[in-house]
């Protein structure tokens, strides 16, 4: 006989759930609803159905529904499972809190060892308590987990619900049992509102569809981005502040952005952009990128979106990562520094040399006293505050604006070390030696980025020594530091940008919203392999979260923690803070070695492999370095070019340096390219001809013999 | 107009040059000549790519943009160093009149051409110093205007050069040694030593056809040298 559940006295959340038949009419698991076309259940339940159609059989319904879509995420070992809509549907709500160790948890399920037809509303687990988190590595990626024990979960009962009592809510998703250990492991809650951000918590929220809760993109995101990187057009993308979101159109980065590119002053930032790329190409393929030679609009791709959009879902930054790496021209929205904003700056920082401008609004105006993050101190930061006077003609911003992107792709095709950003040259330029590209091992750093305010000193202090300790326990004794207490000579960021690159360990404390934490950790989790333990004070992010008003960050923190799930932590009265983080940076060198990195990193390097350009030719590179020593119509245009010019020996040395580069490149075309039976269209044919013209002209002005033969061999060759 | 074709031809006529130079150093006499005659060839060439034929009357300058009569001067400038080397002073002087005048015409910084006519009129004897005194006075007026007026001439080495020429044959030692002094300073190593070399040539010539400033303008020169310790 059959458990059969009242209506009247059972909680909602029995009513949700349903039996997953497959097309053999097996049970292959549990899943339950959390909308009126959508439940929720484990991947593994529906890969383990032998034959299709799947079907949901609810509870206190007589007919199997099919399955008609499925949203899987199989890192997490979590789906959604689509049904046609019912309004009257039961619905379990997911907790809007973290699972209370101690806590009892109920739950039904659909057991393999218990016919469906005997137990049509399913059987029900024994009661079961919290024991608190372990993390399991599920297909090489860690997933925390909810530990619980007295519990006798069978199969079948995958993807049933954990209920806490208390309130009835669902704290996490059964995954399976322990065998002998009366111990089960469930998915938290949190991880699935992580994976699906609109899931409903608590029963005031409404439910949302399967369309609503699998779509990927915030509208404003998926209107506006382009498909994919192509090589002939130009990419822009807009990265708008929450300050300013729903702020009026005129104070909006993108509105000026869209106002540029329709007027006529377009067309010199495209000729700018074009000659930028001229000569050059991109690494995969080796190919140039074939540009028009006159502005239109269908040249441009650009998406736009704000700091909201970007966090609202795993796909939605994922796709912000791309976009902002693919950009050949960022415009980012400074105002205030938001910390998603920031974040943002930094990886686009570590990713790109392209242009980038950072604009502030908010009424701030250039040339006005503005304190700006330390590690962005002498970035040039343009504004888009709307002009308060009245003015006729074009708004006196598009021509500012245009005059920055302009001289930012002349000086980009210019020099070849151009910045606009710190942090690119920092990360890749560590030297010549094998030992300083290795990873800084736990065991001797722990590099910590935090906020410098005084008020959070005392944190700092507290945190250092706890995990200090902490790791101590573990056998490693380490140097736990900031930047500041690290004893180097060298500028702030050349040491710091080397450090956030290879040191294993690395933590990262939101607290306190410091900018350029943010910007470093933007930073950190797209350089480094061995990703970063993120942590924040629970006081200050509630704090943060719950203050409203027009200058809130708080929809951006709150997004960003359900994606990046820091470690929370009692401030300074919080004992074990320092234990929690050594246990995930001994988790990280556990599982660190080989991996790919944060889902940031792996992103921005696939994004890289489509936009990265081509180091130059060897003779190129050689005729700029040249160049830039002692230019080649020198003789011609006899203007310094050493810094100190009136020390004789330094100017004959870079004279002497410029020559024999210029010797070195003319030899690798004539011996390696064979240069000299190539086409004279051909731009290395040319090439060979003016550095040959130009050596053997330095050479026959020597008064040394060799220098004359060889001078008298180049023009033979060149003639 | 294709200005990447006046630097490539530029570029070319200095290889052939400075081959000239180093075959001259030699002694193979004819395989120099050869070598400027080439020189010349392309450089004649260009001109008339450019409209400033040398066929053409002096008189009869085309109108043209500043950046063409500019390479224009340049090139005639050029020519008049190459004609100078083939031992031709008439044809060199003529050359650098014209490049003179393309430079005067518009206000060009550069000096080049104005510079070496005086010069080279001296060297040629076709003048005397009291002669080309008013010229050299006007000169030094327009590259003392131009150095204090536009940082950008004033960074060109040779202007300095070319002031501290004026400022020699004027007698101005203090001056010319200041000047050469910048010049050196500026200057890609190997250009001091060219230059006062024609000052040495000058010297000969104003000996030669008896000038009355020569011993003068001699001590300058030995002054100047000294001061550089370039001897």
């Amino acid at each position: 006989m059959g458990l059969q559940l009242s209506p009247l006295s059972e909680p909602e959340w029995t009513r949700a759930i349903a039996a997953v038949i497959d097309g053999r009419g097996v049970v292959r698991g549990t899943a339950f609803f959390v909308g009126p076309d959508v439940a929720l259940t484990c991947h593994h339940v529906l890969t383990a159905a032998s034959m299709k159609p799947l079907t949901l059989r609810q509870v206190g319904s007589f007919n199997a529904e099919t399955v008609i879509g499925e949203d899987c995420d199989e890192e997490l070992d979590l789906a959604l499972v689509r049904v046609p809509s019912r309004a009257d549907r039961s619905r379990a709500t997911l907790s809007p809190g973290m699972a209370m160790i101690g806590h009892s948890i109920y739950s039904r399920g659909f057991p393999r060892d218990y016919d469906l037809l005997k137990y049509p509303d399913g059987f029900p687990m024994d009661p079961a308590r919290i024991s608190g988190l372990t993390t399991l590595v599920w297909r090489g990626q860690p997933i925390r987990m909810l530990v619980l024990v007295d519990a006798d979960v069978q199969k079948g009962m995958s993807g049933a619900p954990a209920v806490d009592i208390a309130d009835n809510s669902v704290v996490g998703i059964l995954r399976f049992s322990e065998e002998g250990k009366e111990r089960a492991l469930a998915v938290p809650a949190e991880v699935a509102t992580r994976r699906w951000p609109r899931l409903a918590l608590g029963p005031d929220q409404p439910a949302q569809s399967f369309e609503d809760l699998t779509r990927a993109f915030p509208e404003t995101l998926a209107r506006s981005v382009w498909d994919q990187f192509d090589p002939s057009l130009f990419h822009c993308v807009v990265i708008g502040s929450e300050t300013l979101a729903s702020g009026d159109g005129g104070d909006a980065l993108v509105t000026l952005a869209r106002e540029v590119l329709s007027s006529p002053k377009a067309k010199a930032l495209w000729s700018s952009f074009a000659t930028a790329w001229k000569g050059r190409q991109l690494v995969r393929g080796r190919q140039g990128r074939r540009l028009a030679a006159q502005y239109t609009k269908t040249n441009v791709k650009l998406a736009w979106f704000d700091v909201l959009d970007a966090y609202a879902s795993p796909a939605s930054l994922d796709l912000a990562i791309r976009l902002l790496v693919e950009a050949d021209l960022a415009l980012f929205d400074v105002t205030r520094f938001e910390p998603g904003v920031m974040l943002l700056l930094g990886v686009r920082a570590a990713t790109r040399r392209g242009v980038t401008i950072a604009s502030h609004g908010g009424g701030w105006r250039e040339g006005e006293p503005l304190a700006r993050p330390f590690n962005l101190s002498d970035l040039s930061l343009s504004s888009h505050s709307p002009p308060t006077d009245a003015f006729v003609g074009d708004d006196p911003r598009l021509d500012r604006f245009v005059e920055r992107v302009v001289t930012g792709f002349d000086q980009l095709a210019r020099q070849p070390y151009y910045r606009d950003l710190p942090v690119y040259d920092a990360l890749r330029q560590l030297g010549h030696e094998e030992k300083v590209w290795t990873s800084i091992p736990l065991d001797e750093e722990v590099l910590v980025l935090c906020s410098y305010d005084p008020k959070y000193f005392p944190m700092w202090q507290n945190l250092r020594r706890q995990l200090r300790n902490a790791l101590s326990e573990e056998g490693i004794l380490t140097n736990v530091a900031r930047l500041q207490d690290v004893a180097t000579p060298q500028v702030v960021s050349q040491s710091l940008y080397e450090r956030i690159r290879r040191c294993a360990g690395c933590v990262a404390d939101w607290t306190g919203s410091s900018p350029s934490t943010f910007f470093e950790l933007g930073v950190r989790m797209t350089v480094s392999p061995w990703s970063v333990v993120q942590i924040a004070s629970e006081e200050w992010l509630q704090d943060v979260i719950s203050s409203g008003g027009a200058n809130s960050m708080g929809g951006q923190l709150k997004l960003m923690q359900s994606l990046l799930d820091p470690l929370l932590y009692k401030s300074t009265s919080d004992a074990h803070i320092g234990s929690r983080i050594a246990h995930e940076l001994l988790e990280m060198r556990r599982r660190g070695a080989g991996s790919p990195g944060h889902r940031v990193r792996q992103v921005a390097a696939e994004a890289l492999g489509r936009t990265e350009d081509r180091l130059p030719d060897l003779f190129e590179q050689l005729r700029r370095e040249a160049n830039a020593l002692s230019h080649q119509s020198s003789i011609r245009d006899n203007v310094p070019q050493t810094l100190f010019y009136e020390v004789t020996d330094i100017k004959t040395d870079q004279e002497r340096s410029a020559l024999e580069r210029r010797i070195a490149a003319w030899l690798y075309l004539e011996h390696r390219i064979g240069a000299s039976s190539l086409p004279d269209s051909d731009e290395r044919k040319k090439l060979w001809r003016e550095l040959g013209e130009v050596v053997a002209a330095d050479l026959f002005a020597s008064i040394n013999e060799a220098d004359q033969a060889l001078a008298q061999n180049i023009d033979e060759k060149l003639t | 107009m294709d200005i990447p074709q006046v630097r490539d031809t530029v570029r070319t006529v200095t290889l052939h040059r400075r081959k000239g130079d180093a075959l001259a150093r030699s002694g193979r006499d004819l395989e120099a000549k050869e070598a400027y005659n080439t020189a010349l060839s392309l450089l004649d060439e260009e001109l008339g790519r450019l409209g400033f034929s040398v066929a053409e009357p002096a008189a009869q300058l085309p109108v043209a943009e500043v950046s063409v009569v500019a390479d224009a001067a340049d090139l005639l400038g050029m020519r008049g160093g190459i004609l100078r080397r083939l031992g031709l002073p008439e044809e060199a002087l003529e050359s650098y009149r014209r490049g003179a005048d393309l430079e005067t015409s518009k206000d060009l910084p550069v000096t080049y051409n104005r510079t070496n006519a005086i010069k080279l009129a001296l060297i040629a004897g076709d003048r005397t110093i009291t002669q080309v005194r008013q010229e050299l006075v006007a000169l030094h007026t327009a590259l003392e205007r131009h150095l204090s007026t536009d940082e950008r001439a004033a960074d060109d080495a040779w202007l300095w050069a070319d002031i501290g020429d004026v400022r020699l044959l004027l007698g101005d030692d203090n001056g010319a040694e200041s000047a050469y002094r910048a010049f050196a300073r500026k200057a890609r190593t190997d250009s001091l030593s060219s230059t006062l070399s024609l000052l040495k040539q000058i010297v000969n010539a104003l000996y030669a056809h008896g000038d009355a400033d020569a011993d003068r303008v001699a001590a300058s020169v030995h002054n100047v040298e000294k001061a550089l310790r370039l001897y």
